[in-house]
């Protein structure tokens, strides 16, 4: 048998069983028979089991260069680093929607390990939708797509790694981007699983909330890490160009971001559940269409999209979603009822709505943005580019709106503000960024646009600090504790609370970092022969000859370039082309990165004639570097706020903690009656 | 006094960090800028300001030198739109029918807005107390605990 043959069986099996999980869990939620639950959740680790043997009999293939299998053939080659085979097993569309299934199924068994003995109504519907989710990429995995197609003429070698993968960034960007992608599907399957079985009280989200938050991590870091990939590997000097593949990826994840939101208004109020309901709704189906845009491997030609072998399926599949929720949320409608209603125009409840506003329209605008040249062409027939223009003017203006709102936001009270503490809550944090604003115009920051946006992200960060400091100085008040003991136990205390405020911290990094270098990128382009030199801002380089370097399967090509900051040494640096054997056509770019205080010195390599003359594009990129570590920091907020709670702090211990502050505000209270 | 300090400080640091982004733009950068807004004809999707190709390396040389001679960014756009047809921008015009594609984000972003206004719409329901209008240091840990309460992700048996 051919590893082409067990790999084929293997996922038909996994089919088999996914149906069958699927039928045992919808029967088991409506009848609540133990042997069919029992059977579904059997059901949905055998898929997990069958799915990772089918991945390692891919990576199998891989190690021994099986060039009967056409995936193996197309994706690598003899003379590949092994460790690109992580790379190779997704770089094309078969594996990474194996990778899908396989994720997914993990995920499943993750839930329905947890879930089974505590969420009884729930979970037979939760495995069901899973399941069926499974069975349309099982589906196409087996009958359309498949990683183990095999090849009648076997190579000798295959074709190699696309040049561009070959980068380390290729080896965490898009697993974690598919990994956000696959695990929405958790949190939409208890939301579907709360209207099918008519439990819609706050069960579902408390079940899922740590699995939306999961898939809200693993969203943001692999278009952040999409975006550090870009700038480090394609070398146009920028790290996010509005394309169409960019664009799918960052919908779902704006869509996420309003769920995590607008869902603590329905858990502190009981409010928004039908909004709640359509908001992970939206979201799934961005996050179908976001894998199928991702990986039919069609970038800015949208005619491939239906003519690719999977795009039917996909529609399809999305369709069936769509109806299947749209009905099943329509059918469920009078459960729906908001328990409280809006008491104050200024709160945090309309907070979190203007929030769910404006990504809902980013989102929209983004998406509006991606699928109106395919809607010109078909309606008129004219040819559409809708480029990065378009985005950088249409979503600024609501990227800033939320960069305000993050500073607002988390000073306004629940219900209703008093005007009192209105003021109260806002002088701190505001009086900050407007007197460096101010300070910075007059220094002669001459873009208004730019000082405003600063100052919105620095309004953020500063209430940000002044939420920790409030925090930290009720409890040394209330408790006695030295103040950093008082900031682990407050966090420990509400990790959801504090751990979300780091993670606005990461936001107000990224912005800056997104501000300076849109608004102050420096550019310069040259034609140098040997020995003649240029300069950008700070920075002078000599060019002082080309050479050439033949490896074992690639030829580099570099311009070595002598570069002096403020007149100092020399430090030598190269940018250079390489051209792999497999891919002569497509030159990888090798670009020169120099980080100096908060600023990148940017240089790409464009060309050179055969007289020895390069050209040259250098830029100056201001505080990129803080997107990098807003990434870092938006993670580390994500972990701290999924922290599972019972293994850190005892429960005993700080509940005594807290009767102090108790004490202090019923004396309190007392003295004034 | 300490406290100052502290604002002081984070005031400097803010200052220090940005007041390094603060310079004019030189012709390179506003050329950069057309660049940014015209196609590249050869190409899939990219700028002539951010394309290898040697037609793009062209074009951006003749944004140079046209703004060297003094012209003006809707000159230059008008000088490409004029040789090769409205198609080569970026993004669609905003006249005639490419309205639409400017318009439908600020409609789109109204109609979530009222959606939203219609969803939470005032019932005539008695009007709850609110929360006590002073966040005494006290009521600030007691708010912190309920958001916590709130978010505890055990479900409640």
């Amino acid at each position: 048998m051919t590893s082409s043959d067990l790999g084929n069986g293997v996922l038909i099996a996994a089919l088999v069983a996914a149906i069958s999980a699927a039928g045992a869990g919808f029967l088991g939620g409506r009848t609540h028979d133990e042997r069919l639950l029992a059977s579904a959740r059997n059901g949905a680790f055998v898929v997990a089991g069958l799915l990772l043997l089918a991945a390692v009999i891919l990576v199998a293939g891989f190690v021994n260069h099986d060039f009967s299998l056409r995936y193996v053939a197309e994706h690598s080659s003899r003379a590949m680093p092994v460790e690109f085979i992580v790379a190779a097993f997704y770089s094309g569309q078969p594996g990474s929607l194996l990778y899908w299934a396989l994720t997914l199924s993990i995920f499943s068994s993750i839930v329905v390990a947890v879930n089974f003995e505590r969420l009884r109504v729930l979970i037979g519907y939760v495995i069901g939708v899973l399941m069926s989710v499974e069975i349309f990429f099982l589906l196409v995995l087996a009958f359309v797509s498949s990683p183990f197609e095999r090849l009648l003429s076997v190579p000798a070698d295959g074709r190699g790694l696309n040049p561009l993968l070959y980068d380390h960034g290729m080896l965490i960007h898009p697993p974690m981007l598919l990994l956000g992608y696959s695990s929405v599907a958790v949190p939409y399957a208890f939301a579907m699983a709360a209207l099918i079985s008519g439990r819609t009280d706050a069960e579902w989200i408390r079940a899922s909330r740590r699995y939306a938050l999961f898939a809200w991590a693993f969203l943001g870091a692999g278009n952040l890490l999409g975006a550090w990939w870009a700038y480090h590997v394609l070398g146009w000097g920028g790290y996010w160009g509005w394309d169409p593949v960019e664009n799918s990826a960052i919908m779902p994840w704006l869509a996420l971001t309003a769920y995590v939101h607008s869902v603590m208004v329905q858990q502190r109020r009981g409010m928004l559940k039908v909004w709640n309901m359509a908001l992970i709704i939206g979201t799934f189906c961005l996050a179908v269409q976001g894998t199928f845009i991702v990986r039919s491997g069609v970038i800015s030609s949208v005619h491939s999209f239906a003519q690719s072998a999977i795009g039917p399926y996909f529609f399809a599949f999305l369709a069936v979603v769509v109806i299947f929720s749209v009905t099943a949320l329509l059918t469920r409608l009078p459960l729906l009822k908001d328990e409280g209603h809006f008491d104050g125009v200024v709160s945090r409840e309309s907070g979190f709505l203007l929030n769910n506003v404006l990504l809902i329209s980013i989102a929209f605008a983004t998406y509006w943005g991606t699928v109106f040249p395919v809607l010109s062409e078909a309606v008129r027939g004219v040819k559409a580019t809708v480029g990065a223009p378009f985005y950088q003017q249409v979503n600024g203006p609501l990227l800033l709106g939320l960069l305000v709102l993050m500073g607002v936001g988390p000073l306004l009270p629940w219900r209703r503000a008093s005007g009192a503490t209105f003021r109260r809550s806002f002088v701190a944090p505001l009086a900050l960024p407007g007197i460096v604003a101010t300070i910075l115009v007059l220094l002669g920051l001459h873009k208004p646009a730019a000082a405003v946006a600063l100052a919105a992200a620095l309004f953020a960060t500063a209430t940000v600090g002044w939420e920790y400091w409030r925090g930290v100085r009720a409890r040394v008040r209330a408790t006695n504790e030295p103040a950093p003991l008082a900031l682990a136990r407050l966090v420990a205390r509400a990790r959801p609370r504090y751990g979300g405020y780091v993670v606005h911290l990461g936001v107000a990094l990224v912005a800056v970092g997104v501000i300076s270098s849109q608004f102050y990128q420096q550019s310069r382009e040259a034609t140098l022969p040997v020995g003649s030199s240029m300069s950008i801002g700070r920075y002078d380089l000599t060019y002082r000859g080309l050479t050439e370097e033949q490896g074992a399967d690639a030829r580099t090509v570099a311009a070595q370039l002598d570069l002096m900051e403020d007149g100092g040494p020399a430090l030598r640096v190269a940018p250079a082309r390489v051209f792999y054997e497999s891919f002569n056509d497509q030159p990888a770019t090798h670009v020169v990165i120099e980080t100096r205080r908060l600023e990148d010195l940017y240089l790409v390599l464009t060309g050179w004639g055969d007289d020895g003359t390069i050209s040259l594009v250098a830029f100056v990129n201001p505080m990129v570097s803080l997107i990098w570590f807003g990434g870092i920091a938006l993670l580390l907020g994500a972990i701290i706020t999924l922290w599972p709670e019972r293994i850190v702090v005892p429960r005993a211990a700080p509940v005594r903690d807290w009767v102090p502050a108790r004490r202090m505000l019923a004396e309190g209270v007392a003295s004034e009656a | 006094m300490k406290r100052s300090l502290a604002v002081g400080l984070i005031l400097l640091l803010s200052i220090w960090l940005t007041a390094g982004i603060i310079r004019a733009d030189s012709l390179d950068d506003e050329a950069r800028r057309i660049g940014q807004e015209v196609q590249c004809p050869v190409c899939q999707g990219l700028s002539v300001a951010d394309s290898p190709s040697q037609l793009a390396t062209q074009m951006r040389g003749i944004i140079r030198s046209k703004l060297q001679a003094g012209e003006d960014r809707d000159s230059i756009l008008a000088y490409f739109v004029d040789r090769y047809g409205e198609g080569i921008l970026m993004t669609p015009p905003r006249g005639g029918a490419g309205v639409v594609i400017w318009v439908a984000p600020y409609v789109g972003a109204l109609a979530v807005l009222a959606l939203v206004l219609w969803m939470v719409r005032r019932r005539r329901a008695a009007p709850e107390p609110a929360e006590p209008p002073d966040p005494a240091l006290a009521s600030y840990l007691e708010e912190v605990d309920r958001a916590a309460e709130a978010m505890r992700s055990e479900p409640l048996r």
